[in-house]
């Protein structure tokens, strides 16, 4: 699996038209947490596999891209929010992607049968 | 770290217990620009790893997770982290600071809902949104204006009469039209179900308590020593610091460093100076021991 570089515009096609689940992480350059644990999200793909989709979403890479995040309930980074069928069903947040992060992943998406 | 490279590079068996980041403090900052030799500036989180590396270079090991545990009565002295429990014969005290809290309802729950710490971060959320800044220091005055880029109004909640930031950061905090002050206040609640919606406020003189609809609190209060652990094992002062003589806590074998007995500095450049001292003088202290060598 490999990782989706997600924009503001492809939202429709890429998380809410998405025929898997789709894990979004949304950050962005400046966010030293979001460096931090860059390596774990990096490893997602390999642990998650081929039945869900991983998407980062970078907040700070245009204005419209911030204020879509915004939109979408995000009030700080590092935040992953993980999609079902198109609904959001489980969100982590700051310094709780810090324990354990594709554990955490695991758990949420075990709502999304 | 710096303790780690010397005491590896001396042969010594070496362990880091990391806590939840390797780095600590410095992982969470975004430019580290008084570092000697990175004169172009380097992210928290870089030169974290580059002492990582650096550490490992002559053998250090690391172990991720928080010491929940410690007994220091006899030798070997025991750290426990998770159910792991690891022994040595020469301890150093490295854990740093935590960002203090106000212990007031709303705090934990709403944390990376509305509650946060840092501005660097979290600051573009607020965009046409309100932020009540708590503190009055330094570093509440600097990410005050950081957060009045993107804010409508910020407002610094303050429990003094004044603010204790120095002059050229308070300057330029008075003249921005975005930030307001609440002297003599402090916050005793924060409000919300799944974001933060307001707080509520006492004014300190008066008594008085009102609620303040807010989009964000940014706690900015200081920080406090990381050493609850060690409580009944080392002497602490009131405030949490460890009681030392230079690098020396008040167990033979044991030792200090960092922001731990620096109330003054808490620098990286510092940090790294008593790490290397804790460093040598564990060094020279398992030397004059009957059997020298680590397990």
């Amino acid at each position: 699996m490999s990782i989706v570089t997600l924009q503001h515009t492809d939202w429709d096609r890429e998380v809410i038209k998405a025929n898997r689940p789709v894990v979004v992480e949304f950050w962005h350059e400046s966010c030293p947490l979001c460096k931090k644990i860059e390596s774990s999200v990096l490893e997602l793909p390999s642990k998650l596999g081929e039945r869900v989709i991983l998407a980062r979403f970078n907040v700070m890479d245009n204005k419209e891209n911030r204020r879509f995040a915004i939109e979408k309930g995000v009030i700080g980074t590092p935040t992953f929010k993980i999609y079902c069928k198109g609904v959001e069903i489980g969100e982590i947040i700051g310094l709780e992607t810090l324990t354990d992060l594709h554990g955490t992943i695991e758990n949420q998406l075990k709502s999304c049968d | 770290m710096t303790a780690a490279i010397y005491a590896a590079r001396s042969k010594l068996k070496t362990l880091v217990v990391t806590g939840p980041m390797v780095g600590g403090q410095i992982a969470f900052t975004y430019q580290i620009d008084n570092y000697p030799g990175f004169f172009d500036g380097i992210s928290g989180p870089d030169l974290s790893s580059k002492f990582k590396a650096h550490a490992e270079r002559f053998g250090t090991k690391f172990l991720e997770g928080d010491a929940i545990k410690v007994d220091f009565t006899a030798s070997p002295y025991k750290v426990w982290v998770r159910e792991i429990l690891l022994e040595a014969r020469s301890i150093i005290v490295a854990t740093g600071m935590l960002p203090r809290k106000l212990g007031i309802s709303g705090e934990d729950r709403l944390m990376g809902r509305g509650v946060f710490v840092c501005a660097t971060c979290d600051a573009i959320f607020y965009e046409n949104r309100k932020v009540v800044v708590v503190g009055g220091g330094d570093s509440a005055v600097q990410e005050a204006l950081d957060i009045a880029k993107y804010a409508t109004e910020v407002t610094i909640v303050h429990r003094r009469n004044k603010l204790r930031a120095c002059t050229c950061l308070t300057d330029r905090v008075i003249n921005n039209t975005r930030i307001r002050f609440l002297y003599n206040t402090v916050v005793e609640e924060i409000v919300g179900e799944k974001r933060v919606n307001a707080v509520k406020i006492r004014d300190l003189k008066t008594g008085e308590t009102s609620i303040k609809e807010t989009d964000g609190v940014l706690l900015a209060i200081g920080w406090d020593p990381n050493t609850s652990i060690f409580q009944g094992q080392l002497n602490i002062d009131d405030a949490g610091y460890i009681v030392s003589n230079g690098v020396r806590t008040s167990k033979s074998g044991v030792f200090v460093a960092g922001d731990l007995i620096d109330k003054q500095y808490r620098q990286v450049a510092t940090s790294c100076g008593s790490g290397c001292a804790a460093a040598l003088e564990a060094i020279g202290w398992l030397e004059g021991q009957p059997n020298p060598e680590m397990f």
